[in-house]
């Protein structure tokens, strides 16, 4: 696959990063396994310049890291709560950014095969005009 | 496209429910208007249908913009109807406690129920306005009702703009956060933007407005279209419409901010915490009408939090569940078992919008020890209706959401600190004006949708009355 934002290896620190978050399970595939991180133009071709730049940058250092250091980062950045202001104003925005990409791409339903919300029992719907 | 020789009666900066509002009672009336949107104009047919593009599309930000220290995320809808396409159509007249603090700061003598009921009463007669009912309340519902009952708190039914939702299809109206695809929701493209374009009323989406300026008897906006071109467009009078953060942007970056001392000072969120919890049985929180009940207590009122039940689609139910990799694909798996109810608080602590080095807006807002104080109420209660109702977990997310973009160009009387006057426009500025939510004075505590609807009308009728003098 191929994106517009993001460089191959800053796709793969996505994929690397989403498979931290998300290892998945003998029912629900890995972050990496869904494929949903082809859908992430979707979203990085609505943020600004700026904000796009800090999500390459993370990436790109992601798919260089060793996985326990990852594993680290992410586990930090979700306590930023008790961190001191300003460590934790940094780390929420690392968690707010990695958490908020991760999470969009594997939970709106454009997963492969569309079994995620299937499986987690999502079934909202609105019946319009034509029934659908 | 480019309007540099058009000269409008008026030129509105946003298409949201106050922009859309003054334009439809403009247009009614006959003045020659021109509705300038950033967002799109999305359709029944043409609403995101995916939480990924409905956060990229409706949003500025691409879905979310953070305060300076990244403490609450503010969600600011990007699209012609702005905050009514996107939000749950909740219609609260504010109380006299609301008007009574903000007679108090500004000393404008109309913020009082007498003198604002008609004007609500005005704005209800363009919309469909019911009471949910209660009949199709789903599980999360029956939660927030029972756990109520056995907490001893009053809550009462949630009041809404809406048509004909038809639950009775098995409708969910928490798809309605990405837009109405059945036009039951009274956002304002299906209702006085409708009337108002049938009066002549020229929209203009994609539009972002960049500088506006101020030119003795008229006044001039310049922006960049979808297509990067730019164009500027002149009126007699200038509305801005653009919200909060919209609003202050333009006027700092339009260099207003000598002659307006209190622009951009006194911004309020009602910062909200949602807090989920699991149940044995399933909830299923979706289905159905999203949101029944609110919390109609006067010791929640008296303490400066409300409630309501609540919930989110996947995407933003992720983001709030603690934890990641199994614990976290654990609770998810669970998503249909989950409970949720919100807590938003009556923020004391007011915040500044300023503009960065790059020209960018900054946020700084944060919760003092009131507001903190207010939200751990909230919490407490919420907490209790749970545990009353046989929750097995309680997932509380320390993630605080702005939905309710309030001040940075408060109303009052006096220049030194506010920025818009009691007859609307702007101190010092007779052809510039505003009413949408900046120009609230303080936090209400009140969802502020009905209440920036009824100002809008009231001042549309002062700038009526001033145009034809």
């Amino acid at each position: 696959m191929t994106s517009r934002y993001l460089t191959p290896t800053q796709l793969a620190g996505l994929r690397k990063v989403g498979d931290v978050m998300i290892p998945g399970d003998g029912e629900f595939p890995s972050f990496s396994a869904s494929r949903c991180a082809e859908h992430v133009d979707r979203m990085l071709a609505y943020m600004s310049e700026r904000d796009r730049s800090g999500v390459r940058a993370m990436f790109g250092l992601f798919r260089f890291l060793p996985g326990f250091a990852l594993r680290a980062i992410v586990r930090a950045a979700g306590h930023h709560h008790a961190a001191p202001a300003p460590v934790g104003a940094l780390l929420r925005r690392m968690h707010i950014g990695i958490k908020g990409v991760v999470m969009t791409l594997y939970y709106s339903g454009i997963d492969e095969g569309g079994v995620i919300h299937q499986r987690i029992g999502w079934d909202a719907k609105v019946v319009d005009r034509a029934g659908s | 496209m480019a309007s540099n020789r058009v000269t409008y009666d008026a030129v509105i900066v946003g298409a949201g429910v106050s922009g859309s509002f003054i334009a439809n009672a403009l247009a009614q009336a006959g003045v020659k208007c021109v509705l300038l949107e950033a967002g799109r104009f999305f359709t029944r047919d043409t609403y995101p249908r995916k939480e990924i593009d409905a956060n990229a599309q409706l949003y500025w930000g691409g879905g979310m913009e953070l305060t300076k220290d990244a403490g609450i995320g503010l969600l600011r809808p990007k699209a012609v109807g702005g905050g009514s396409v996107v939000n749950q159509a909740l219609l609260d007249r504010f109380d006299d406690i609301a008007f009574d603090a903000w007679r108090d700061d500004s000393g404008v003598e109309f913020f009082t129920r007498r003198e604002m009921d008609p004007w609500y009463d005005k704005v209800a007669e363009h919309l469909s306005i019911q009471t949910v009912p209660e009949q199709y309340r789903n599980g999360n519902a029956e939660i927030f009702r029972r756990g109520f009952e056995l907490n001893g708190y009053r809550c009462a039914p949630l009041v809404r703009a809406q048509r004909d939702c038809r639950y009775e299809d098995g409708n969910c109206c928490i798809e309605c956060l990405m837009g109405c695809r059945i036009d039951s929701k009274q956002s304002t493209p299906v209702t006085v933007l409708k009337t108002a374009r049938e009066a002549g009323l020229e929209i203009v989406p994609e539009f972002e407005v960049q500088r506006v300026g101020h030119h003795g008897d008229t006044a001039s906006v310049v922006g960049v279209a979808a297509d990067g071109s730019t164009a500027t467009y002149r009126g007699r009078i200038l509305v801005l419409a653009a919200g909060a953060i919209g609003n202050v942007k333009l006027l700092l970056a339009s260099g207003f901010a000598a002659q307006l001392p209190a622009l951009g000072h006194h911004f309020y969120t009602h910062p909200q915490y949602m807090i989920l919890a699991r149940y044995d049985e399933p909830i299923n929180a979706h289905r159905g009408p999203m949101q029944s009940y609110k919390s109609d207590d006067p010791s929640f009122r008296r303490g400066g939090f409300k409630l309501e039940n609540v919930f989110a689609p996947p995407v933003a139910i992720a983001m709030l569940v603690p934890g990641v990799a199994g614990a976290h694909l654990e609770r998810m798996k669970r998503i249909t078992h989950l409970a949720c109810i919100e807590v938003a608080v009556r923020d004391t602590n007011p915040g500044r919008i300023r503009l960065g080095r790059w020209g960018d807006t900054v946020v700084e807002k944060r919760l003092n020890a009131e507001d903190k104080r207010r939200r751990d109420r909230g919490r407490e209660a919420i907490r209790n209706i749970f545990l009353a109702t046989g929750a097995r977990e309680i997932i509380e997310s320390h993630f605080a959401i702005g939905l309710h973009l309030m001040g940075g160009c408060r109303m009052g009387c006096d220049p030194a600190r506010s920025v818009v006057s009691p007859e609307f426009h702007l101190h010092g500025f007779r052809n510039i004006y505003a009413a949408d939510s900046s120009i609230f004075p303080n936090a209400p505590g009140i969802n502020p949708s009905f209440t920036i609807m009824a100002l809008s009308l009231k001042a549309a009728e002062q700038i009526l009355r001033d145009v034809r003098v």
